[in-house]
């Protein structure tokens, strides 16, 4: 092989290795952009990550077609030295009874309930209430959606939700 | 090019590949979902809060959807029953405890996919004088809703 071929020869497998290089440079920085989506919060030794870049917003679903829909991820880790209990809250930006009631809730996929039948502290509603050894991740999958039952003129409301956790 | 130029461009460029590659890696998957995962019957998507096997006094939540666009009825029954007591007595979604018969829980029947109550929840806990039985609950579907006639 002549010195020209191994020349051209290295060229191309540095062609080829800078291309690879590209790659990966542009799925860091999708990669990056999609965790950067994340709201991530920490409270009393807790750290919680909001995940609902899948969650499309309120829509009117029966219970059973409402399982079947993206939700939302929200992950809470306890980086406490002992054990400790909280529970998840959720607050919705409107306090509107009429409008609330028609939407129900899951947690994990397998408790339904209608949001106003939760109980209630300081105008949150509580979703669940966990243990969490110390160290340990716990994730919860939230849905939410408007029961068959809603007029029109509910479901036009724009709701967002707050998620936090109280920690006991 | 010398040879030792372009090993160690080619060693830098691919280094760099695998560190970009694993930290973007690690970073897109700090997040694990974990779902319940369902059990499907021809017609039924069953999810359990724990494993089917409960110990004595332990709750279980069973929450049944329908997938098919019929009704659907269903059985909760006991599979199996580890222990030696006679008298077990079932608590189902909080009512008054109920001395466990044929080892049936409910049966009941649940609406067509995209209507209401398409999903049901049953919580279910059992009781008996020996703390160390243990039970393995089912969920099987019925051809139709048998009542007991008194």
């Amino acid at each position: 092989m002549t010195a020209n071929n191994i020349l051209k020869k290295q060229i191309i497998i540095e062609i080829i290795a800078l291309l690879v290089l590209i790659g990966v440079i542009f799925y860091a920085i999708f990669a990056i952009q999609k965790s950067n989506t994340n709201k991530i919060h920490s409270t009393n030794g807790f750290v919680t990550v909001l995940d609902d870049k899948d969650f499309k917003g309120l829509d009117i679903y029966s219970d059973a077609e409402a399982l079947e829909q993206e939700g939302i991820t929200y992950t809470v880790t306890n980086n406490n030295k002992d054990k400790k209990t909280f529970k998840i809250v959720i607050k919705p930006s409107i306090d509107n009874k009429d409008v609330l009631k028609h939407i129900k809730i899951s947690v994990n996929d397998l408790y339904v309930s209608n949001l106003t039948d939760l109980e209630k502290e300081n105008d949150n509603y509580i979703i669940s209430t966990q243990e969490l050894k110390s160290g340990y991740t716990k994730n919860n999958l939230i849905k939410l959606w408007y029961d068959l039952d809603s007029p029109k003129t509910i479901t036009q409301n724009k709701i967002s939700f707050k998620y936090d956790i109280v920690v006991q | 090019m010398t040879h030792k130029r372009y090993y160690l461009i080619l060693i830098t460029v691919l280094s760099l590949s695998v560190l970009l590659l694993g930290m973007s890696y690690s970073k897109n998957n700090n997040i694990e979902i974990a779902n319940i995962d369902p059990i499907y019957t021809d017609n039924l998507k069953i999810l359990y809060s724990n494993d089917k096997e409960i110990k004595n006094d332990e709750e279980l939540t069973i929450g049944i959807a329908n997938k098919s666009d019929k009704v659907i009825n269903y059985k909760i029954f006991i599979k199996e029953i580890k222990g030696t007591t006679k008298d077990i007595y079932y608590t189902l979604n909080n009512e008054s405890p109920k001395l466990l018969e044929n080892n049936t829980i409910v049966i009941d029947s649940i609406n067509p996919y995209g209507t209401k109550n398409d999903y049901k929840l049953n919580t279910i806990k059992l009781s008996s004088t020996n703390n160390t039985d243990t039970y393995k609950i089912e969920v099987m579907e019925i051809e139709e809703v048998q009542y007991d006639s008194e």
